[in-house]
């Protein structure tokens, strides 16, 4: 008879003990497993650091002379995109206009994964520490990679662009008219994939001419033009109005080691900028 | 019942992190194929096996806090099945004892099975559409079932390993 109330308390602990410590101790939570998040990624480096150092010299040499022809290369790219900055500030003073919205650049080390039927979440080695917020744009060489939904102090979780969560205005490349893109999560052993919605009837798509999905300015954090994927295929919606179809992302969505958080200019930094010339990094 | 202190305590919780941060680490490879194991259960096998009552409760709940503290719920949604399945666990842990590591396997995987199901009930769908979403809980759950039971006799092998070679002698504390 004990024990079974011992067994009765204990559930009834299990229904509101752990909603109610949570709700409570959530931040601590959070800052509590953020160095055990961390470990692998660190244990990566390290190994990285150790699989290098094993090199020859001349291996090393090899790739210091790549290296050094990338970088000249870079730097050409780096004095003509600030030319460009430059003479686009000019115009934006000449006729007035508002200037674009800019974001700061923060490079980020992916530290764990986790995409389940539940969730398509990815933790990254930035947090409110770095300047990043909650909502900030996360993007990589090939697009858009999410948006992030939780931040402590040195990381953050991304919401992937695949997950059910999240959403956003997009528009067709070579065409303004907008459309809803949402994630649909991820099939065993199938590359993860999106959904569009609101789509024109007028367009049509299909593997050998698929069309290319791209942010719009609707989007609010995220800078116009990047690549979201690719519709392969596009039918007539329930309203018979509209057509939807499936997106397919980048499959290296699911792999990438490093990405980058788009982090707002705070707008004593927007009114340096101009008169720095640089220091603001990637525009719209 | 043996008043001293339980020198395992420290090992298992040890255990314990060491087994989440390898559970994290497997899910970030298998990330790439888009399999995901959920495997709550191989956390009870250490204190189920090893701990008296009293404190494999209290390591088996720092640990489902812990096991939480890593998914991406909020307020104790997926507590319940979890902490409810390790009541379970512990509840039937000293009969557990009596039979051979192969039991073990199937108790576990059976314990597994069970706070998978609850949190499938409970947890919103990630997928655009039922089907899609059953697919891909059918596939993380054949997954995670054939990690418990391959993990489960393992987990017990190197808690007696570690035990062996930090000189404890099991029989000293008493099999619960």
């Amino acid at each position: 008879m004990q024990s079974v109330a011992v067994f009765a308390a204990l559930l009834f602990l299990c229904l509101l003990g752990p909603g109610a410590v949570r709700h409570f101790t959530g931040g601590l939570f959070e800052e509590f497993r953020a160095p055990i998040d961390e470990l692998p990624s660190r244990l990566y480096d390290l190994e990285k650091f150790w699989s290098l150092h094993s090199n020859s010299k001349r291996a090393l040499i090899e790739a210091g002379r790549d290296l050094a022809r990338l970088n000249a290369a870079y730097e050409l790219k780096v004095s003509e995109n600030s030319s460009l900055k430059d003479t686009l500030l000019r115009y934006e003073a000449i006729f007035n206009f508002p200037s674009h919205e800019k974001f700061n650049s923060v490079v980020a080390r992916v530290v764990r994964r986790d995409l389940s039927a539940w969730w398509q979440q990815m933790t990254v080695r930035r947090g409110s520490l770095d300047g990043v917020a909650v909502g900030d744009a996360v993007v990589y060489a090939g697009g858009i990679v999410g948006r992030v939904s939780e931040v402590s102090l040195n990381t953050a979780v991304v919401e992937l662009l695949s997950s059910r969560k999240f959403r956003l205005a997009a528009h067709f490349e070579g065409s303004d008219e907008p459309v809803i893109y949402q994630g649909a999560g991820a099939l065993s052993f199938h590359d993860p994939c999106g959904e569009v919605s609101d789509v024109p009837s007028n367009l049509s798509a299909s593997a050998a001419r698929p069309l290319r999905l791209v942010t719009s300015s609707l989007a609010g954090t995220f800078p116009e033009g990047l690549v979201i994927g690719d519709v392969v295929s596009l039918n007539t919606d329930s309203s018979a109005l509209f057509k939807e179809g499936k997106v397919v992302l980048r499959a290296d969505l699911s792999a990438l080691r490093e990405v980058v958080i788009l982090t707002k200019v705070l707008p004593e930094e927007q009114e340096d900028a101009p008169r720095a010339g640089s220091g603001v990094g990637e525009g719209s | 019942m043996n008043t001293r202190t339980d020198i395992r305590i420290p090992l298992i919780a040890v255990f314990e992190i060491a087994l989440l941060l390898m559970l994290g680490i497997l899910n970030d490879m298998l990330s790439q194929f888009s399999v995901y194991i959920f495997v709550p259960a191989v956390l009870l096998v250490a204190p189920c096996m090893f701990l008296n009552f009293t404190s494999a409760v209290a390591v088996a709940f720092c640990a489902g806090y812990m096991f939480e503290a890593f998914l991406p719920v909020r307020d104790g949604i997926a507590a319940f099945g979890l902490l409810a399945g390790a009541l379970a666990g512990l509840w039937f842990a000293p009969r557990l004892r009596v039979l051979g590591k192969p039991s073990v396997s199937l108790v576990f995987t059976a314990m597994n099975a069970l706070m998978f199901l609850l949190c499938a009930a409970v947890m919103p769908s990630g997928s655009a559409d039922w089907i899609s979403h059953g697919e891909r809980l059918f596939f993380d759950f054949l997954f995670s079932s054939a990690f418990t039971a391959a993990a489960a006799p393992f987990a017990v092998s190197v808690c007696e390993g570690m035990f062996m070679l930090c000189g404890i002698d099991l029989d000293y504390y008493g099999r619960v």
